[in-house]
């Protein structure tokens, strides 16, 4: 108890010292528990679900020679009906659908959200905690919905939401029940949940329980404890292959065994599982990320720890006549030992006080750095608990025995009795650890600024077309109605209003990062010449509204025949389809000189069913269609309208408001059941780079921890130099120093080993930023300047630091010192 | 040489008002060897202190070859200093993490002096102290009266024309006290002026005069007849 409260005056009478030590200990370790609150949510998905180890998604894998492998949570809709007792084990089975649908109340709301349409089975199997009116018998109402406690706070404020409707797709539906909103860390979220019979879904015109076509549904099964999962797994995907119908979209002539496979992933694991689906789970964990962060999480509590060890084998060295004495007194080398490792539990466990409140004042921030959402009541876990005890256990090992194994080593007889300064501690370790966390800071900020010069590059570089002041319209591919005629009448629609200068329509944006394939020969190649390229469907107006130019040929326009007969859908056919290539596809073609390429015919094979022959009438040059991560390939514009699933508008920048205004009533008057859903192409194609913002952030931030941990660190070594080296400096100043050659001294002292840390660090950073730029085709060099910019940033903050200690070194006045000594 | 007019000094704390020196007033002579003596407190050091310029007075004038230095700023005092003074002390304030060598370059290493010269004359003092053995020895490798025998050199490598020494031979045993004692003669005999606080009566001998300081004043001055 004693020594405790020895503990606690120690570190107050260490004023700034204790201060720094406890501060920079605590920056450490809340950097510490927001890491491993980070991980620890990343490795507990779906943990509020009971039966999650035995509850699985049947995913499917799409495998063609020469196109792109895809991933679907989704499986075939009519699969959950057709799974029975040759699946082992099997205890429960649903399907689920989702989808985008409009929800509007009078005035009040009309937008878009994700919807599920659900079987009972599905609610059971995850069960769905009710928090207002029941699920019971849910299903057999085709116009009941369930809300989440957001989103009927959203509708309904604070009046009671059960019993109240609103419009889905233009039917009325009502609230039968509310449920508590999903966790973040659920492989799920979603505020509405209908029976998969409402008509917002069922009345789309989809037969989902008679397809075998293609991937359009979830499907759950629920396991009996004990079943071997790969053997369910098996029996699943027997179903799949005897059952499947080749679709429209999926070449046949294969075998549809070695087309398509299907595997069972738990809810447990399907976060961290390797499988990144298209659309409609979670993505999953970033390993790399959540690799990286955690790495970079444990650099800064070894700083931060380094940093202590420094204060406190510096501090405890000025404490070696306290240690002297006690030893006269009979203290053993074992209870000093013992005293020392106590001080630093009580620093520690101070230090672990303020950094959960640093973790609880930064959660905002961290949310954001991080893109989660962090539940700081983990932190009452027990095994979470277990977590800090280690981390504070490590600190205190860390940061405790050495200094304690220095300072009680200390001889006595030779404090006392001279006025030498004791125990020295290893000044090589001390450097090495000084060295070391400015290295790790110096890592740090050049990272940050590799980061931030190529998001600057991708952000602004020259994609080939002009992509400002371009709205796009998402969601013309999801009315009943053929997309064909939805478009040429939201076309018509929305064309000729203020600020409107050009309507277009795609099957892609640019900024989705996704381009569907065709594979094309010559008409003068034999079938197995066939190549994948990117397809892009285009109305007429498309290359004229993105400002692209031909380099050879035409581009499609109204004056053409050929271009204008897309447009009725029986007539197509039988005809040529115009087609227009970047200069990559025609380059691998085989046509370099992109003039020979024009009129040469193709054939143009999307699937069995789909299969036509195109003219080449132009090409273009190579625009990036995907973000900059992405080489450009070779790819295909052609004029389909009944693929078109996003519009295009370029507006009239002197006319924004008016041309937004315009875009609304103009869709309005066209989509009475559907909200609009609308974006910026600008702000959209930055977005394909939010991630590397997000690390640009968190490099940024934790370099900055890095620095100001390690200034903490500096500043008490450069109180302690002053301290040690008063009696040189006052030698040095009577043999005619100037205040100037003393501050030279203390620049020095401390510049070398922000120097070495340099070059400890360059080529570290180098590295793992040139592996991190790899991640992008079209990238920018590192830039030595960085490099160098980043150790001048180190040496300013180091020599600031000291220099307020060195300054009053170098003032003080000699004799002063050398009376005394 | 240097010359003290009613020269006072008070150390003023918040409470107390210490008188150190109280009208001080001293003539010494360019070649002199003065041995300065008093009890503990009596203001020796101080006065050493002052006429060595790490120190101000806090009142009179204080004339160091015909120049009022009494208010300069310390890094005019530096200056003079550097230029003209050499300082021993009783602890021999040597820097322990610098070689004997580098120890007595130091003192050359603030007058841009080039490096090949700093050599010569490093080597050219540590041979007449008869330190040149060891000179790539740390001063803890040393014996107290080798240790003071590099601080000489250190003070008189510069060619400074006045040696200030406090308690020179404190800290030695009585053999290598008389060393430096007569080291310190040899000096004053080529020239070199010697201002010595001593405790010892009979090192005060080889000065030819010593002041007798009490409680800040000049109580005596005795002449000793030459040679």
């Amino acid at each position: 108890m004693s020594q405790l409260l020895i503990g606690l005056r120690v570190l107050r009478r260490q004023g700034l010292y204790g201060l720094m030590a406890v501060l920079g200990l605590a920056i450490g370790l809340a950097v510490a528990v927001i890491a491993l609150l980070f991980t620890w949510q990343e490795t507990h998905y779906d943990s509020h679900i009971e039966n999650a180890d035995r509850i699985f998604i049947v995913d499917s894998r799409v495998t063609r020679p020469g196109r792109t492998e895809a991933i679907s949570a989704q499986t075939p809709g009519a699969l959950a009906a057709a799974l029975d007792d040759r699946v082992p084990g099997l205890e429960m089975k649903a399907r689920v659908l989702r989808q985008w649908s409009t929800l509007a109340i009078d005035d009040r709301f009309n937008f878009n959200l994700e919807i599920l349409g659900v079987q009972d089975a599905w609610l059971e199997m995850i069960g769905l905690p009710i928090v207002a009116g029941s699920r019971n018998s849910f299903t057999s109402d085709a116009t009941a919905a369930l809300l989440s406690q957001t989103l009927a706070t959203r509708l309904f404020g604070d009046e009671p939401p059960v019993g109240k409707s609103f419009l889905l797709d233009g039917t009325a539906t009502a609230v039968v029940g509310v449920y508590q909103d999903f966790p973040t860390t659920s492989h799920m979220v979603i505020d509405l949940i209908v029976p998969e019979r409402a008509p917002a879904i069922a009345g789309r015109g989809v037969d989902f329980d008679g397809d075998w076509a293609r991937f359009t549904s979830f499907t759950y099964v629920q396991l009996k404890e004990g079943t071997s999962v790969s053997a369910a797994e098996q029996a699943i995907e027997d179903i799949v292959h005897q059952n499947f119908q080749t679709a429209r979209w999926l070449p046949t002539g294969g075998n549809v065994a070695d087309l398509i496979d299907n595997s069972l992933q738990s809810l447990s694991g399907l976060h961290l599982n390797d499988r990144t689906y298209d659309w409609g789970v979670r993505p999953p964990a970033d390993k790399l990320k959540l690799t990286v962060f955690a790495a970079i999480a444990v650099l800064i509590v070894v700083i931060a720890c380094v940093n202590h060890i420094n204060l406190s084998t510096v501090r405890s060295i000025e404490r070696a006549r306290e240690v002297a004495l006690r030893k006269i007194l009979g203290a053993g080398r074992h209870q000093l030992v013992v005293q020392f490792l106590l001080e630093a539990t009580v620093l520690a466990c101070v230090a672990l006080v303020l950094a959960l409140t640093l973790v609880e004042l930064s959660s905002d921030f961290a949310n954001d750095l991080l893109q989660t959402q962090l539940d700081l009541t983990n932190l009452t876990e027990p095994s979470f608990l277990l977590w800090l005890l280690g981390l504070v256990a490590f600190v205190v090992l860390a940061a405790g025995v050495y200094p304690a194994y220095i300072v009680s080593a200390v001889m006595p007889g030779k404090i006392l009795a001279s006025h030498a300064r004791g125990a020295r501690g290893s000044k090589g370790l001390r450097s090495v650890l000084v060295v070391f966390q400015f290295a790790v800071s110096i890592c740090l900020a050049i990272g940050a600024a590799v980061i931030w010069s190529q998001l600057k590059y991708a952000r602004q570089a020259d994609l080939g077309f002009n992509a400002e002041n371009v709205m796009l319209l998402y969601g013309v591919g999801r009315a009943p109605e053929s997309a064909i005629r939805l478009t040429d009448r939201l076309d018509k629609s929305i064309s000729g209003r203020p600020g409107i200068l050009a309507v277009s329509a795609s099957n892609s944006s640019p900024s989705w990062g996704f381009v569907p394939e065709v594979d094309v020969r010559l008409q003068t190649d034999a079938p197995e010449a066939a190549q994948t390229m990117g397809r892009i469907s285009v109305d007429l107006d498309f290359f004229p509204m993105m400002g692209i130019e031909p380099v050879a040929g035409r581009l499609f326009s109204e004056d053409f025949g050929m271009d204008r007969i897309q447009w009725e859908y029986q007539k197509r056919q039988s005809q040529v389809m115009p087609i227009v290539l970047n200069k990559r596809a025609a380059a691998s073609l085989g046509y370099v000189l992109p003039e020979n390429a024009i009129g040469q015919q193709l054939q143009f094979t999307v699937s069995e069913a789909d299969d036509r022959v195109a003219e080449i009438v132009g090409v273009i040059p190579d625009v990036h269609y995907k973000s900059l991560k992405d080489a450009i390939q070779p790819m295909i514009f052609y004029p389909d309208p009944g693929a078109f699933s996003v519009m295009m508008v370029r507006i009239d920048p002197e006319q924004r408001e008016a041309a937004i205004q315009s875009i609304e009533e103009g869709w309005s008057a066209v989509m009475s059941n559907q909200a609009i859903s609308s974006d910026f192409l600008a702000a959209a194609l930055s977005e394909q780079y939010d991630a590397e913002a997000q690390e640009l952030k968190t490099v940024t931030v934790l370099s900055a921890l890095g620095i100001l941990i390690a200034v903490f660190g500096q500043y008490g070594l450069a109180a302690y130099s002053a301290q040690s080296r008063r009696r040189e400096i006052s030698i040095r100043k009577v043999l005619g120093a100037r205040v100037r050659d003393i501050l030279q001294l203390f620049v020095w002292q401390f510049s070398k080993p922000v120097f070495v840390a340099m070059v400890v660090a360059w080529p570290i950073a180098f590295y793992v930023m040139t592996l991190w730029l790899e991640n992008f085709v079209y990238r920018v060099a590192p830039n030595p300047l960085w490099f160098v910019l980043a150790g001048i940033i180190a040496l300013t903050v180091a020599l600031l630091t000291v220099s307020g200690h060195a300054l009053k070194a170098a003032r003080a006045a000699p004799v002063e010192a050398l009376r005394y000594e | 040489m240097l010359k003290l007019h009613n020269l006072s000094k008070v150390y003023r704390t918040d409470e107390v008002e210490t008188v150190a020196l109280d009208n001080v007033n001293i003539e010494i002579e360019s070649g002199e060897f003065v041995a300065i003596m008093g009890p503990s407190g009596c203001g020796k050091s101080t006065l050493l202190n002052i006429i060595g310029m790490l120190d101000s007075p806090s009142d009179g004038d204080y004339v160091f070859m015909d120049e009022n230095v009494a208010g300069y700023p310390e890094s005019k005092l530096s200056n003079i200093r550097k230029q003209n003074i050499g300082f021993i002390f009783q602890s021999f304030n040597l820097i322990d993490e610098l070689t004997v060598e580098e120890n007595i370059e130091l003192a050359l290493l603030y007058h841009n002096i080039p490096a090949s010269e700093r050599r010569e004359r490093v080597a050219r003092v540590m041979d007449k102290v008869g330190i040149a053995h060891r000179a790539k020895h740390m001063p803890s490798q040393l014996s107290g009266g080798q240790q003071q025998r590099v601080a000489v050199a250190r003070a008189v490598v510069g060619d400074q024309a006045m040696i200030l020494a406090d308690e020179p031979t404190g800290n030695l045993d009585s053999a290598h006290g008389q060393e430096v004692m007569e080291m310190l003669q040899s000096l004053n005999n080529e020239g070199t002026t010697i201002v010595m606080v001593t405790h010892s009566p009979s090192h005060a001998d080889y000065a030819r005069r010593t002041i007798n300081l009490f409680d800040g004043h000049v109580v005596t001055e005795n002449l000793r007849a030459a040679g």
